[in-house]
């Protein structure tokens, strides 16, 4: 029970942040709205970051030791930023930034000082080989968890320390390279003002800075963080993991290797000893330190770990033991980090569901046949989940899936939605066999749906998960209103208030269960669906929740979209669909009218336990 | 052939041992807690280090061993405490990679200090003495290092398999809720299999420091060889550890006699990439039957 002594600090600190954060709270609301937003671009921040750095650096002069320092904190910067990209937005840890610095400040220092080559078209090319060094990492790590990931970084990392004594007659083997000058042109002399480098440094980090703000709120980088938040729940929306991943990797390490680069460049000289396993760790140190996933994080987190260690050099050892001590006591007290918040504006989304006007809402007419099953099957090893089940389901039509507990609905929606192939049988949408496609594929084909436990993106705003939503291709208009209309009822039953800007810009990690439902459900539906599933969406709802829910998905199935509901609250099920499907061990017992239920024997013995 | 046996073959299976011997240890925390230790190979070389301190100290050899194994298990409860226990079972694979990194960055600092981080002779471990047995040159600290490798795993096994204590890291392994509901303490599983996993380290450390000079640094190496070797073999598999390892080792041994040593590193992680491709869960590990 030692371990309730450690927590104690920061439940003791809550108070504190708590005012802080209502202090900057307050500050916030009294800047008005347009000033606030122009405040908030990243790149005011980036000029403004270029423009105080600038003035100290002429201040203390580009050669001073304060200048080297300055110019240290904003190349190291670089790469913090970078591998924030890979293991903040992506989720993806990695143990190889040093490598990537290494392969950076090599591929340079051998253009520059063994050939001649000017600083400008050096460093572009190190950048080159960082982005082909990362995707080459990320493309079979991709596929795998954390663990793979960070082992084969580290992997790099070794290999890369070894390559570098291997190849000594390119890399200098331990006696490294010198004479990395700034030239500007094939063999000319080198620039003979001191200024040219820590402008380069300077600007270059500012406009990281700025990349990496826009590769956040970039439709790759929002699908990268919903990804790393909740991969299921991503695919659910038609973001396919792999590539987020892929892409995370090899820009994370192209930063590595421009910071890399950089720094060979400031030092003229490079040697082995300067990419240790621990530069690896200290990178990550930095991001983690910073706030892994945040805008400003990374920069703060380079800066802090820069300054403070250089107070410390008169002690050996004691560096190390602190990087290590610091993480220990962060992932204990605060994992997510100084600046902790990850999600990003996206106003755009919200903007429109906001602004759609009522609807008429039809008559509720099921149209022509638009999802079709046939004699579909599924096996968990010697387990028939499903064995044979066929129906169909027609465009604006609610069907209810019912049936006692292990009958298979859940495995059916998983099987629709491409979680698992199919062992056997067909799944037709409009026409077009979907079976065996990837759950991304098929969302995007126009199939939406919800999950027995919301899989909504923790780290995310509400605005961002209807961003992600975003109803892509070609919808009819009046069915695009519909779902509007629809997403907007749910976020209001929600208690989401669209036009409160602190409540919609809330991370949905702080939000009750009830409310990541009707998120979810909000977001399902305002990707315009073809096919809507809901898995046990009244589950935990009141009596009032579930009326304004059944109001909803009975008007957007009015609008045109076929419903699949599992549920097992059957007076919902009574009251809102057009036909009731019950599966029972598997096989499809009876399908027919609600108000027929409760008169079939065989759906009363296997349900209801009543002979 | 004989050449093959001599050079590649014996010193392969002694040093794919040692890297069994580290799969393993990850195995036992790994399958209870769900964490993978990180500053494990930094424990493997805390062992042997903190008999040398010992000794310098004046302590005679068998006081030195008690001493050590003693600084062993104490420092795993630390970091159990520290680094492991609040991620048990947690799924957050980023959390724990990060708290036993940092574990694995303070060992291997702490490690560095007694001699600046530079290689020790160590004398009082098994002989590396080499005989002729059958034809082949072959050390008893060889010899005992693949040795140990079965007698470990054959212990690990029969212990999860006969004991209550081992039944019930299994239940905590397969659900910790439930597991806790029936009465399992979470801290004292993942107390116990962070001892056991240390009690591994040690014996892997006396292990490698009679086969080669005790080097500080070597810690993320092993960490890095020993995880190829649970990749080959699966996740939490102690069997599949043992002989993941064994591949590792005659494949790294090879690669060092036939091409050169500097390219071991690459072609360790190049067939890191290649189990990753074709059996992304390992020979014995099984992909998980539902994902959703």
């Amino acid at each position: 029970m030692v371990h309730k002594l450690l927590e104690k600090p920061a439940r003791a600190m809550a108070p504190v942040s708590r005012a802080l954060r209502g202090g900057l709270e307050r500050t916030r609301e009294a800047v008005p709205p347009p000033v606030r937003s122009v405040l908030a671009a990243p790149g005011l921040h980036s000029l403004l970051m270029a423009a105080v750095a600038l003035v100290l650096l002429v201040a203390w002069g580009p050669q001073s030791y304060n200048g080297y320092v300055l110019q240290l904190i904003c190349l190291y910067a670089v790469a913090t930023l970078g591998l924030n990209i890979t293991t903040g937005y992506a989720g993806a840890l990695s143990l190889g930034q040093g490598a990537s610095f290494a392969i950076g400040a090599y591929i340079t220092a051998i253009l520059v000082a063994s050939h001649g080559w000017p600083f400008w078209i050096a460093i572009p090319l190190a950048v080159l080989g960082g982005l082909v060094a990362g995707a080459a990492i990320g493309f079979p790590a991709g596929r795998f968890g954390a663990i793979g990931l960070a082992m084969l970084s580290l992997g790099l990392m070794l290999v890369v320390n070894d390559m570098l004594i291997q190849f000594q007659n390119v890399t200098g083997g331990n006696s490294g390279l010198s004479g990395i000058d700034p030239r500007l042109w094939f063999d000319h002399d080198p620039v003979e003002t001191p200024w040219v480098v820590p402008t380069v440094i300077v600007v270059v980090a500012a406009l990281c800075y700025w990349l990496h703000a826009r590769y956040r709120v970039s439709r790759l980088g929002r699908s990268t963080v919903a990804v790393r938040d909740e991969p299921i729940g991503a695919s659910a929306l038609g973001i396919s993991g792999y590539i987020t991943k892929v892409a995370g990797f090899a820009v994370g390490s192209a930063l590595g290797a421009l910071s890399g680069g950089l720094f060979a460049i400031l030092s003229a000289y490079i040697s082995p000893d300067a990419f240790s396993p621990n530069l690896s760790i200290l990178f990550l140190v930095m991001v983690v330190l910073g706030g892994s996933g945040s805008r400003l994080g990374p920069v703060v987190g380079a800066a802090l770990l820069i300054l403070i260690p250089l107070r410390l050099d008169a002690y050996p050892h004691l560096n190390n033991l602190l990087y290590g001590l610091l993480l220990i006591v962060l992932m204990r007290l605060r994992p997510r980090g100084l600046f902790s918040r990850t999600a990003a504006p996206a106003k755009q989304a919200l903007r429109e569901i906001a602004g759609t006007p009522p609807i008429e809402v039809p008559e509720r007419a099921p149209g022509a046949p638009i999802l079709r099953l046939t004699d579909l099957r599924r096996t968990f090893g010697g387990v028939n989940a499903l064995r044979g089940v066929s129906f169909d389901l027609a465009r604006g039509e609610i069907v209810g899936l019912i049936g006692p507990n292990g009958s298979g609905k859940t495995t059916l929606l998983n099987v629709v939605c491409g979680h698992y192939p199919p062992t056997a049988g067909q799944i037709e949408l409009d026409g077009a066999e979907i079976g065996g496609q990837s759950p991304a594929a098929i969302a995007r084909r126009g199939v939406a749906r919800t999950f027995q436990t919301p899989k909504t993106f923790p780290g995310m705003s509400i605005e961002e998960h209807l961003a992600l939503a975003a109803a892509r291709g070609d919808r009819e208009p009046e069915l695009l209103q519909a779902c509007r209309r629809g997403a907007l009822a749910l976020l209001e039953l929600g208690g989401f208030d669209p036009h409160d800007a602190a409540a919609i810009t809330r991370e949905s990690r702080v939000m009750s269960h009830g409310q990541l439902r009707f998120l979810e459900a909000a977001t399902a539906i305002s990707a315009c669906p073809q096919v809507l599933l809901l898995d046990e969406p009244a589950a935990g709802l009141s009596a009032s929740e579930i009326e304004g829910f059944e109001r909803v998905v009975s008007d957007v199935a009015a609008a045109g979209i076929a419903v699949i509901i599992v549920e097992h609250h059957l007076e919902m099920i009574s009251r809102l669909v057009d036909r009731v499907v019950v599966l029972d061990l598997g096989t499809l017992l009876w399908e027919g009218r609600p108000e027929d239920l409760h008169t079939v024997d065989a759906v009363r013995a296997a349900y209801m336990g009543v002979a | 052939m004989h050449d093959f046996l001599q050079s590649v073959l014996v010193p392969g299976l002694s040093d794919g041992a040692i890297y069994g011997l580290v799969a393993v240890g990850f195995a036992t925390l790994f399958s209870t807690t769900g964490v993978i230790n990180f500053a494990h190979g930094q424990m493997v070389m805390l062992m042997p280090m903190s008999v040398l301190v010992a000794m310098q100290a004046g302590l005679p050899t068998w006081l030195a061993y008690v001493v050590a194994l003693v600084v062993v298990v104490g420092v795993a409860l630390t970091v159990e405490w520290s680094a492991v226990r609040p991620f048990v079972q947690s799924g957050q694979s980023v959390s724990w990679l990060l708290s036993t990194l940092a574990v694995s960055v303070i060992l291997a600092e702490l490690l560095a200090i007694p001699y600046n981080g530079e290689s020790r002779n160590f004398k009082h471990g098994v002989s590396a003495h080499r005989f002729d047995l059958a034809g082949i040159a072959i050390s008893p600290a060889e010899l005992a290092s693949i040795a140990a490798l079965f007698v470990v795993t054959g212990l690990l096994v029969a212990f999860y398999r006969y004991t209550r204590i081992g039944l019930e890291l299994r239940a905590i392994a397969d659900d910790l809720d439930g597991a806790e509901a029936v009465g399992i303490s979470r801290a004292r599983a993942s107390q116990i299999a962070m001892t056991l996993a240390a009690l591994v380290a040690a014996v892997t450390g006396v292990l490698v420091a009679s086969t080669q000079l005790v080097t500080p640094s070597l810690g993320l190496s092993y960490t890095f060889y020993g995880f190829v070797a649970t990749a080959i073999g699966g996740m939490g598999s102690i069997g599949g550890a043992l002989v993941g390892g064994l591949i590792v080792g005659v494949l790294s041994q090879a690669i060092g006699v036939y091409v050169g040593s500097l390219v071991v590193n690459l072609a360790v992680f190049a067939l890191l990439l290649v189990v990753y491709v074709i059996r992304p869960h390992g020979l014995f590990g099984a992909a998980p039957v539902r994902a959703v």
